[in-house]
């Protein structure tokens, strides 16, 4: 035998890991990357010189005074949390960082395909699905490298800075690249399907917008569903009270002068409670249409908000939450009020992490089923 | 490049020949082979693009172990698209045989065959040493030997000076370089060139050739595609010639250009003439052509005589004659006339056709409708189809031609 070729399944951890290092490498030549990684180090120097005491929020020496961020409110580590939570990965990672990414990465796939590449790749011994499947994986290795280096710089300056070593932050690393494997599958699919870059990016992009649209529309019907729902809890309860009021009266062989508005009353709160029903059963026939809309597609925003819901409990959340009530702080986002806001955030923080992973793993696994499916059939 | 005469790059191949002397074989076309002593042996392969255009039809295709073998074809011909079904980079739509013994798309058995593709691209943010070492990892060559093998393949392929800069610097000709190491890190038994010469200047095409004759003489089987004939009659045993996806012709150098053999003899009238240009062309019209010479040379041999037309002679102010033959005696009556009369022989020599001459011929056949001039579909018996006009008389010209000693198969004249 010429050359000593190694067995089975060490063979193909030698391919994996030439295809990984080989996308190392192509990272390091990219400057996107370098560019990605220079905006991580300004934002992560934000935690550096951003702090809290009893007064507000430091910024370097200077105080400035915000109602409801201060330490008689919550403590440093919880300030920190939700700093990393809300700016680090609600900004940053999850959509300035994943959009460098998607551009980055949209051409990894197309470029991988296209003639003069593809032929070099596919006369090894390796079976064309392990061989596109091994690529995609590598093609994650942009966010991956630029989360763990975020979230590690972070997490060391906050400790650094504060005393508070918030290792549980660290979640982000796998969560962040997760989040993004959703929408690279669809790169992927689109890139070996079209082989153009700008069809995989644009394709990326339309689902995740497409996704996101859907979790915004869920979560405005289901806080209809909720209000309306509130609504009709109150005008039951009320139509019970005026119930029990025109019985008093009638028992008590009260004036037809002062029984007469009592029943008009309770007609008006019945038709009122009729039409809330009616209200009530069209919100809920929608909600359960976008909840199967939203159970279909990708829950991007639900795993990015896994970080702040790992990171921050439900108790310190409320607490939070109270305080910001407390400070009259009004704003309820699309939501017709507060309540019905935070009654909304209670029931995304306790979504199942069945239906958060699961349901988006599926939808991965069709995607990249799908691409594996035209890959191998295809003739370059 | 560098001499690999003493390297130990290339282990020899582990296929015994069915002679069982493992001794390289001569040019003369060898058809019979033992199962076994064939590297590739696929048939009948098919590959409709898109439903409708039909890249292969039915081409079969048999190398054997220490041989060098050409495919010739047009553009969209087919050659690539044999060569890529051979390689898995094609799904062909039906295709039987073997590739190393193994069904052909058995992908474990890549690890033994050596691929360059024709327009490859290789990454350009790596040099050429992690290029060579990333495709070795991926057809299976273990680290220790990547590390022995790679800077070897590299001062091999004239890149040492080369090897740490990075491929976006890269000239053509180099890239092209790099690509023959990268096919030749697994030490193949089978290794396919798609266009190996492609941008590679004349020094570059030699020391290819020189590597090439090296491998086969290692037993390696090697399978050019190349749109360079002159390159291909240089180094290659066989060649077939693929038009429209189905196999034309297939033969030994010798046998594709044996087809219109013939003796060219250079004569200047005489002296006592004074005879030159024009004239001197009909005196020899009427010493010599049967339609002028009744019991002439020509019609005592059966052969066909003329005088050239474009008479491109060696010698200034000489005419030439061609005799379509490649017996010695055959001429000897021309020779005697001619110096009978008082011409002075200035030059005689065999001629042939190029492999270009071969080509253009099955070419214009196959666009005038007529059958291959092989039979497609591959038989049990083992043989390799000879092209149909095979002759002793072409082995004794391939012979002479490969030791040397004449100017047979590259002087220029044709007909």
């Amino acid at each position: 035998m010429s050359t000593r070729t190694p067995p089975g399944f060490q063979l193909a951890l030698a391919q994996t890991g030439a295809v990984f290092l080989d996308a190392y490498r192509e990272l390091h030549a990219r400057k996107m990357f370098w560019i990605a990684l220079g905006i991580a180090g300004l934002i992560v120097s934000v935690f550096a010189v951003l702090g809290i005491n009893e007064r507000g929020v430091t910024l370097l020496w200077f105080t400035l005074e915000i109602p409801f961020f201060n330490t008689q409110l919550m403590s440093k580590a919880t300030f920190y949390k939700v700093l990393f939570a809300s700016v680090g990965v609600g900004l940053w990672l999850g959509w300035a960082s994943t959009i460098l990414a998607l551009v980055s990465t949209a051409s990894l796939i197309p470029d991988f395909v296209s003639s003069g590449q593809i032929e070099s790749m596919l006369a090894r011994p390796i079976g064309r699905v392990r061989l596109f499947l091994t690529k995609y994986l590598a093609g994650l290795l942009f966010v991956f490298t630029q989360a763990l280096l975020f979230t590690l710089a972070a997490v060391l300056l906050i400790g650094i800075r504060s005393g508070e070593w918030l290792w549980p932050l660290l979640l982000a690393v796998p969560l962040v690249t997760l989040f993004f494997s959703y929408l690279f599958c669809v790169s992927a699919l689109v890139g070996v399907w079209t082989r153009s870059t700008l069809a995989a990016l644009l394709a990326a992009l339309a689902v995740w917008g497409a996704g996101l649209a859907v979790t915004v529309t869920d979560n405005i019907v289901l806080g209809q569903r909720l209000s309306v729902q509130r609504q009709v809890s109150f005008l039951t309860k009320d139509l019970e009270a005026t119930r029990l009021q025109l019985t008093g009266l009638e028992q008590g062989g009260a004036e037809r002068e002062k029984i007469e508005p009592v029943q008009e009353g309770l007609g008006r709160r019945e038709l009122e409670l009729a039409k809330r029903n009616e209200s009530l059963e069209t919100w809920q026939f929608w909600g359960r249409l976008t909840f199967v809309t939203r159970t279909i597609f990708p829950k991007t925003a639900e795993t990015k908000a896994l970080i702040e819901r790992w990171a921050v409990s439900d108790d310190e959340m409320a607490r939070l939450m109270d305080a910001q009530d407390n400070a009259g702080q009004q704003n309820s986002g699309p939501f017709a009020d507060r309540p019905t806001m935070r009654q909304v955030e209670k029931i995304n923080r306790e979504r199942s992490l069945l239906w958060i992973f699961g349901t988006s793993l599926l939808f991965q696994a069709m995607v990249l089923g799908a691409a594996c499916y035209v890959f191998s059939r295809r003739d370059f | 490049m560098t001499d690999t005469g003493s390297s130990n790059l290339f282990a020899d191949s582990t296929g015994d020949r069915a002679d069982g002397t493992g001794s390289p074989r001569s040019t003369v076309a060898r058809p019979i082979y033992a199962a076994r002593d064939l590297a590739i042996d696929v048939a009948d392969v098919h590959k409709t693009y898109r439903g409708k255009i039909k890249a292969l039809r039915g081409v079969h295709l048999r190398v054997p172990r220490g041989e060098i073998f050409g495919l010739l074809g047009p553009n969209g011909a087919g050659k690539s698209t044999l060569v890529k079904v051979l390689m898995t980079v094609i799904n062909a739509d039906r295709a039987s045989g073997h590739m190393l013994g193994q069904p052909i798309g058995d992908k474990p058995t890549l690890a033994r065959v050596g691929y360059l593709p024709e327009h490859h691209r290789f990454p350009d943010y790596l040099t050429a040493e992690q290029v060579i070492h990333f495709f070795g990892t991926m057809s299976g060559v273990d680290r220790i030997t990547r590390r022995r093998r790679v800077p070897e393949l590299i001062e091999l392929v004239g890149l040492a000076g080369a090897r740490g800069k990075k491929v976006r610097q890269y000239s053509k000709g180099m890239r092209q370089r790099l690509g023959l190491a990268q096919a030749l890190i697994n030490d193949p038994e089978v290794l396919l060139l798609d266009e190996p010469t492609d941008g590679v200047d004349p020094e570059g095409r030699r020391d290819i050739r020189t590597l090439l004759l090296e491998l086969r003489a290692r037993q390696k089987a090697i399978v050019i595609n190349t749109h360079i004939l002159a390159e291909l009659e240089l180094v290659c045993d066989r060649a077939a010639i693929i038009y429209d996806g189905q196999l034309h012709d297939e033969g030994t150098m010798a046998q594709l250009t044996s087809f219109d053999l013939s003796y060219l003899v250079e004569a200047l009238p005489p002296l006592a003439a004074g005879l030159s240009g024009p004239a001197a062309e009909v005196a020899l019209d009427a010493l010599l052509l049967p339609q002028t010479v009744a019991g002439g040379p020509s019609e005592q041999m059966g052969k066909a005589i003329a005088r050239r037309a474009d008479s491109a002679a060696s010698t200034p102010g000489a005419t030439q004659v061609r005799v379509s033959s490649t017996a010695p005696d055959d001429v000897q009556p021309v020779i005697d006339r001619l110096r009978h009369a008082g011409w002075r022989i200035t030059r005689v020599h065999c001629q042939r056709p190029t492999l270009e001459d071969a080509f253009m011929r099955v070419i214009d056949r196959a666009k005038g409708g007529e059958p291959p001039m092989i039979q497609q579909a591959g038989g049990d018996s083992g043989v390799v189809s000879p092209s149909v006009e095979a002759g002793a008389a072409d082995a004794r010209l391939a012979d002479s031609a490969h030791a040397g000693t004449g100017t047979l198969p590259t002087i220029g004249g044709t007909q």
